[in-house]
């Protein structure tokens, strides 16, 4: 483990494939329930290609952020590949250099050490990794890095279910001049009848623009009581191989 | 309700959508060149929507829009125009429908259609279509019969070019039609009896032709189509989009299928098999009849990869002593019950390629325009499909359609 990653460790929400993949729970806001309305079929469709944008992307930028830990905050900070499902990048730990990570959906390989600018070198660096299973559960930090896995798909989901779920729109928003919707992304235990104030808190938020390209994604971790959240920045698509093993693991 | 004979767009509306609605029942919605960012949707019987000119007429979904045309009409034509970048089909055809539409299954949601509440759609004609980089299906028909899908070209789809499915007595001619550079050319899942696919191009995709049943839909099983005079060639392409189970380089796959005639087709250069059969769960493949094929230059000619539990039977192939077989005594079985297959690893080596992104598939080849005066008013469609005398459909060799594919 590198030094400064160790996280605090969180009960952790299953990782869902796709955000109806076992059914969505249906309804609409409550009369208690907090200011959101249910998707238009317009906003339903760029919500159900958001996953399929990355996969037609290829290779993004991303940064991983996790918040809220009694450690201090951690960020990953480099590029994912939608079409290998391979991530890579350099770590921080409140803000220092906390070496280097390479995962892919069941597999995280650390390697500690500065990386100098804080950009993480390519090709990887021969040696001194260290590799192990992804385990989402393990730690906040592994958590986030598996919910990054899981926002991309080689198809598009069905807009029609996501319009009769209980996913909402919020507000809008812009990032770096991009107008941008924000979305509640639906339940997934599929028993929520109405949109209350706890899943303002306790289900995922998609900023998403008007093409469907997914550009900032937040989930508490856990069960959303300890703070701790994740933030998944997406960037430009860029032209980056990522290496599908590490070196010497 | 509309009175219209003749509605053009965008002189007389300024959208497909607003089209229709003008146009009276049997009228014709001519439209004309420029892309339309809508999701058209033809409720009218007999109603004909022509393009003036097929590759510059688009319905564009942009990568959101799920469909480009529902036909939810009886007798309804769609010709010479392109449907392109729909999340789902580019054309869809169906009996299926209710206030948000039609419902269409591989969706999260779907419900397994009950023929008795939804009647098949009756009578249809999708022609000189194109239809690319549609994520689902290229052009699609289910709960519809009597039907033709005639001179269209289908490329870039995730599933298939073409489906028909979910029919008996369907009486649906699937003619003169190119497929490349899909997931699947051609399926037929539940969609029985009068399916004639006759002189089509189901070349470079990853699978050619697939006759199946699939417990999730009805009118199971599937059984008694007709696959004639087609080249069904090197399926193995690396520029489509990945097949959902990961199948690659077969030309026809045969699973839980009865009774279909396969004649005088071109099966050649597949690189995994020319023909496989298998079983869909307890259903069996039994019964088909393999007549004057040609193979060459496939992986292997005709495997035989049903489970034990399921395994094919009185499977008729004729001249068989001059094709390479897995297992190797498996044209013996004519007439006889076999007690299962190969396994799949004893199936040629494949390497299968990363699948391509739908919306990133090369489009093909402007294609032809429809014959005749596109501005007549066709007369009616017929209550059952005129069939060509299946005689007429030769052994193709590998010029068929040749002028109309990328590669």
């Amino acid at each position: 483990m590198i030094r400064g990653l160790r996280a605090t460790s969180v009960a952790l929400a299953a990782v869902t494939l796709a955000l109806c993949a076992a059914g969505c729970a249906t309804g609409a806001a409550g009369p208690d329930s907090p200011q959101v309305t249910g998707l238009t079929t317009e906003q339903a469709e760029r919500l159900a290609v958001t996953r399929f944008r990355n996969f037609d992307a290829g290779v993004r930028e991303i940064t991983v952020s996790v918040g809220g830990l009694d450690t201090g905050d951690i960020a990953v900070d480099g590029w994912y590949d939608y079409t290998t499902h391979i991530g890579y990048g350099s770590a921080t730990s409140d803000g220092a250099d906390a070496g280097l990570i390479w995962w892919s959906t069941d597999t995280i390989a650390t390697r500690e050490g500065a990386t100098g600018d804080g950009a993480a070198p390519l090709p990887l660096p021969g040696d001194g990794w260290q590799s192990g299973t992804l385990d989402p559960k393990s730690t906040s930090l592994a958590n986030a890095l598996a919910l990054a896995t899981n926002l991309g798909s080689d198809r598009p989901e069905n807009p029609q279910l996501l319009a009769q779920s209980d996913a909402a729109f919020l507000e809008k928003d812009t990032i770096d001049g991009t107008d941008i919707e924000v979305f509640l992304g639906p339940s997934a235990d599929g028993t929520a009848e109405s949109t209350s104030a706890s899943d303002l808190t306790s289900r995922a938020r998609y900023w998403v623009d008007s093409t469907g390209t997914l550009l900032r994604f937040e989930s508490p971790l856990g069960d959303g009581s300890t703070g701790a959240s994740a933030t998944i920045e997406l960037g430009d698509p860029v032209d980056v191989a990522l290496p599908t093993t590490v070196p010497g693991t | 309700m509309g009175t219209a004979d003749v509605v053009s767009v965008p002189q007389d509306a300024a959208t497909i959508t607003e089209a229709i609605s003008l146009v009276r029942e049997g009228g014709l919605v001519l439209v004309d060149p420029g892309t339309y960012d809508e999701s058209v949707t033809v409720d009218k019987n007999d109603v004909t929507v022509r393009g003036t000119e097929r590759n510059t007429v688009i319905i564009d979904g942009e990568g959101l829009r799920s469909n480009g045309i529902q036909v939810i009409a009886s007798g309804v034509r769609i010709q010479n125009l392109t449907v392109r970048n729909h999340t789902f089909n580019g054309v869809l055809v169906t009996g299926l429908h209710d206030k948000n539409g039609a419902q269409a299954h591989n969706l999260d949601g779907y419900q397994k259609l009950d023929p008795q509440k939804f009647p098949p759609l009756e009578r249809f004609e999708v022609s000189n279509v194109t239809a690319s980089n549609n994520g689902l299906y290229g052009i699609y028909a289910f709960n519809s019969g009597h039907g033709v899908i005639r001179d269209n070209y289908a490329s870039g789809s995730a599933d298939s070019g073409f489906y028909v499915g979910q029919c008996a007595d369907c009486d649906i001619l699937v003619t003169g039609n190119v497929a490349e550079n899909n997931a699947i050319g051609y399926e037929n899942a539940n969609a029985s009896d009068s399916v004639v696919i006759a002189g089509n191009r189901f070349t470079n995709n990853r699978v050619g032709l697939t006759l199946l049943s699939w417990y999730q839909e009805a009118y199971l099983p599937q059984k008694s189509a007709t696959v004639v005079g087609n080249l069904i060639a090197d399926n193995n392409s690396a520029t489509s989009p990945a097949q959902a189970l990961g199948a690659f380089g077969i030309g026809i796959g045969l699973s839980g299928a009865n009774s279909n005639t396969l004649e005088r087709n071109l099966i050649a250069g597949n690189a995994s098999t020319g023909v496989q059969l298998t079983n869909t769960e307890d259903l069996s493949s039994t019964g088909n009849q393999l007549t004057g094929n040609a193979f060459s230059g496939n992986g292997i000619d005709v495997a035989d990869v049903s489970a034990a539990r399921a395994p094919s039977s009185d499977t008729c192939i004729d001249d068989s002593s001059s094709l390479a077989m897995l297992p190797a005594d498996f044209a013996d079985s004519c007439g006889a019950d076999t007690t299962g297959g190969a396994t799949t690893d004893e199936l040629p080596a494949v390497d299968v390629p990363a699948g391509l992104s739908f919306l990133k598939v090369t489009a093909g080849p402007d294609q032809p325009n429809l014959a005749g005066d596109l501005a007549e008013n066709p007369a009616k469609l017929p209550a059952s499909v005129d069939v060509p005398d299946l005689a007429t459909f030769g052994l193709p060799d590998r010029s068929l359609l040749s002028d109309l594919v990328v590669r």
